[in-house]
């Protein structure tokens, strides 16, 4: 039953729904342009609205006297909102159609019938004003600004969209110096346009060629074309900046600018790249005038500069703050913060620099001394001078401050004087150091007594290493190192008998007698004293043979008689001894007198 | 009325006075100028005849900077501290001069410790190397006589260990010695002395557009007819002019 019913009202629905919806279907045209010159685009939009759905038939570009016709579009927009929970759909097609004016005047776009569905809706004429061309300013081109709405030459697609076909295109890129003169150290500022008559579509820039007597900076750099009208040589162009750059010149004379090159992509039938390079351009560089005052640090500009101290009444102790602001155009990044000096009343700091710059040539330079009074009352405070060459006068300028005068009262600061001179001389740069001669400098290791020192303490090495090594023979083999040590010295009383023998004294016996016996009771352990027989005995028990046992024998028993009998020959006998004595000592000194 | 016409001069005069103090022509009062140009020349004449004491150096430097050529003033700071890497009026007034410059790029930011190891190795001049190579020589001497005295059947482990810390001492202060010395004596640095010098990346196109200001301080790598190829502090190679340039051994 409940079916029934809705049934016929969802039907009538349906079907009244497209009537509904045809029904609110509008049509309006417009223009982006009531005045235009005669090189501006026109565009012409026709825009065909309807909630719901629509589908209007195409309509042909409108034939109008006095326009070219260059192109058309279109797009479709649909939207759909859900309100109260009913859907509402709405869709809008724009068909655009872009004409150049071919004439000056008053031009007329007829009114156009467009057909939606069955219905043909008609638009109103639209008349525009067309005017002719105006001249550019001329040589000196302006930095590239976007043109206001409200200017007649203001053309929101001209960037993207074509200019009108010309029978020869032209582009080239042009070097424009800001000033034609500079004086050495002035920053000059060029810019590099790019003037076409095509349509340009891109353009990259591939080399910049350097030439002698600048240092260079980039001012200005666009991210894209961005064309604006102007007339060149009784032509209308289009033009875009690509670069500006600024020239520090270090010579005077003729100064080159840098040359740019690069490639451009054109729009004609088809898109081609082309090269280019910008057309040579120079500026004279003129030497600084004479009579540059005290302290002129090399500024050259226009400047303005403005002055502030933070307080002119402290307490012994604290400190102001100095403010200098040097704004303007110059050559910031050559010139440095001029120093105010410190006297008997006031320590004045190095200057803190903050620049906010372009390119170290345009801005603002701010230089903050710190001043710290050492004595309490009034203390006139020095003066800040700044001197430049005026680029514009071609005259030196000084800017004297302002007289100031510090009311300082007695201190009761927690902050010490001390601690304050010690933060200032953080911020001041020294002084020359005085000095009445320059000796002569050589680092200390490049000296003789240092390689002598360090030669000594090497040398003690190999002297403590002999040592070393005999003591440890010593604490590893006691019994070894004693025999070895009696051979030396058995060695060093042969030698002296040997001597005594050369003078053939009679020492001779007695000297080698000691040593041998010496040896002797020291190598075995003998006691002193012993009968030659006894020690014949003892000896065997160690172990001699029993040659060498004769031949002791035989040197004491010889040696006895020449002590407590000497005869006439005894000369004869100690050079007959002397061998025996050797032949004695080489035996037990080479195998501790073992066969 | 003659009178009132009179004062009425004088008021203008004194006026036309006081406005001059902000901003006037200037009449040439070079005395200072001249001391420093006076100082500068006696200097001069001083490093002509051989003198190469780092205060000498120093005083050029001052000398320089306050005639207005930063550029040269870091280099003769350079110079002192290549001689003498502990000299303290050489070490603040690059510091200050380099905070002055409008350039940034010179001023290093490292890490806390590696600043804090950089510091010390400037502390360590010649003179201090020198002492402490002769001091760790002495230790490492004795702590080898204490070892060759040693007592042979005892532990050797005290006598090693001291010798082994002391040689490693002597070791390293040694090297540090010999690497500033080859340093000093062939340091490569440059620094610019024009107001901008042009930087190029490629020696063959010299396009560039790229600078560095003056006082700025490069490594020299190489150079080319009258190019220099240079490492910034960033570590980049790049191509400057040799007249843009002066180099730490030319002066």
């Amino acid at each position: 039953m409940v079916k029934q019913f809705w049934l016929p009202f969802f039907i009538l629905l349906t079907i009244l729904g497209p009537l509904d919806a045809q029904s609110k279907v509008s049509v309006s045209n417009s223009v982006n342009k009531q005045v235009l010159f005669q090189s501006d685009l026109l565009l012409y939009n026709l825009r065909v609205s309807a909630s719901g759905s629509v589908q209007p038939e195409e309509p042909p570009a409108p034939n109008v006297s006095g326009l070219r016709f260059h192109t058309q579009t279109s797009s479709r927009e649909s939207r759909a909102n859900i309100v109260n929970g009913r859907l509402e759909t709405s869709t809008s097609v724009t068909y655009s159609y872009y004409y150049y004016p071919t004439r000056s005047g008053k031009i007329t776009i007829p009114a156009q019938s467009v057909r939606v569905g069955r219905s043909v809706y008609r638009t109103n004429p639209i008349t525009v004003e067309v005017k002719p061309d105006i001249s550019s300013p001329p040589s000196r081109p302006s930095p590239s600004r976007p043109q206001r709405p409200s200017s007649p030459s203001y053309d929101p697609f001209g960037s993207f969209l074509p200019p009108p076909p010309e029978a020869e295109g032209e582009s080239y890129i042009l070097c424009l110096p800001e000033t034609q003169s500079v004086y050495r150290s002035e920053p000059a500022i060029v810019s590099y346009y790019l003037y076409t008559t095509e349509d340009v579509r891109s353009l990259n820039l591939t080399e910049e060629r350097d030439f002698d007597g600048y240092g260079k900076a980039v001012f200005e750099q666009p991210g894209s074309l961005d064309f604006e009208r102007v007339e060149y040589k009784g032509r209308s162009f289009r033009r875009s900046l690509l670069k500006r750059l600024v020239l520090y010149p270090h010579s005077t004379g003729t100064l080159k600018a840098p040359e740019m090159a690069g490639s451009i992509r054109l729009m004609t039938f088809m898109y081609q790249n082309r090269n280019l390079s910008s057309r040579p351009a120079s500026i004279t560089v003129r030497e600084l005038p004479s009579g540059a005052p005290a302290g002129f640090g090399g500024a050259i500009g226009s400047f303005a500069i403005t002055e502030n101290y933070s307080s002119q009444s402290v307490r012994l102790g604290e400190a102001i703050v100095y403010t200098v602001q040097i704004s303007g155009q110059g050559n910031f990044n050559q010139f440095t913060a001029p120093s105010m000096s410190s006297d008997a009343r006031v320590q004045i700091s190095s200057p803190q620099v903050r620049d906010q710059l372009n390119a170290g040539t345009k801005g603002t330079r701010i230089l903050q001394y710190t001043i710290i009074p050492k004595v309490k009352g009034e203390i006139r405070l020095p003066l800040f001078k700044f001197s430049w060459l005026d680029s514009s006068s071609g005259k030196y300028l000084i800017f004297s401050g302002r007289e100031a005068v510090l009311s300082v009262k007695p201190g009761t600061s927690t902050v010490t004087t001390p601690e304050l001179d010690k933060m200032l001389d953080k911020l001041s740069m020294f002084s020359r150091i005085e000095r009445e001669v320059y000796p002569p400098f050589r680092p200390w290791h490049l000296r003789w007594w240092f390689w002598l020192l360090a030669g000594l303490m090497l040398l003690s090495l190999p002297v403590s290493a002999v040592r070393a090594k005999r003591k440890q023979a010593r604490f590893r083999d006691p019994v070894g190192w004693k025999n070895r040590e009696a051979a030396a010295r058995l060695r060093d009383s042969f030698n002296q008998a040997k001597s005594l023998a050369a003078s053939s004294s009679k020492d001779f016996y007695q000297v080698a007698g000691n040593c041998l016996s010496a040896y002797l009771a020291e190598r075995y352990d003998l006691t002193a004293h012993l009968g030659t027989g006894e020690l014949a005995t003892e000896l065997a028990s160690k172990g001699l043979s029993d040659d060498l046992i004769s031949q002791i024998q035989q040197f004491l028993t010889d040696m006895q008689a020449a002590l407590f009998a000497p005869s006439a020959n005894s000369d004869n006998a100690i050079a007959t001894d002397l061998p025996k004595l050797e032949k004695i000592v080489r035996a037990l000194t080479e195998a501790g007198g073992k066969a | 009325m003659k009178r009132l016409l009179l004062i009425s001069l004088i008021a203008l005069c004194l006026m036309d006075l006081s406005a001059q103090s902000d901003l006037s022509s200037s009449i040439r009062d070079g005395t200072q100028l001249n001391e420093d140009q006076k100082a500068l020349s006696e200097l001069e004449k001083l490093k002509a005849e051989g003198h190469n004491h780092p205060d000498l150096y120093f005083n050029l430097g001052v000398c320089h900077n306050k005639l207005g050529r930063p550029g040269l003033a870091t280099l003769y700071y350079l110079k002192t501290l290549s001689l003498d890497s502990a000299h303290p009026e050489a070490r603040h007034n690059l510091k200050l001069l380099q905070d002055l410059s409008p350039s940034k790029a010179n001023q290093e930011n490292n890490p806390f410790l590696v600043q804090l190891l950089y510091d010390i190795l400037a502390w360590l001049n010649h003179a201090r190397l020198a002492i402490l190579v002769l001091v760790f020589l002495g230790l490492t001497v004795l702590c080898a006589h204490w070892l060759l005295h040693y007592s042979p059947d005892a532990e050797k482990g005290p006598p090693i260990l001291l010798l082994s810390i002391c040689t490693l001492l002597l070791v390293m202060a040694s090297t540090v010695l010999i690497v500033k010395q080859q340093r000093s004596s062939r340091d490569n640095r440059a620094v610019v002395t024009v107001p901008l010098a042009t930087i190029y990346k490629d020696e063959g196109t010299l396009s560039s557009s790229e600078n560095l200001p003056e006082t700025s301080i490069v490594r020299i790598v190489s150079q080319r007819r009258d190019l220099y190829q240079a490492r910034l502090q960033d570590g980049s190679l790049v191509w400057i002019k040799r007249a843009d340039l002066t180099r730490l051994q030319d002066i």
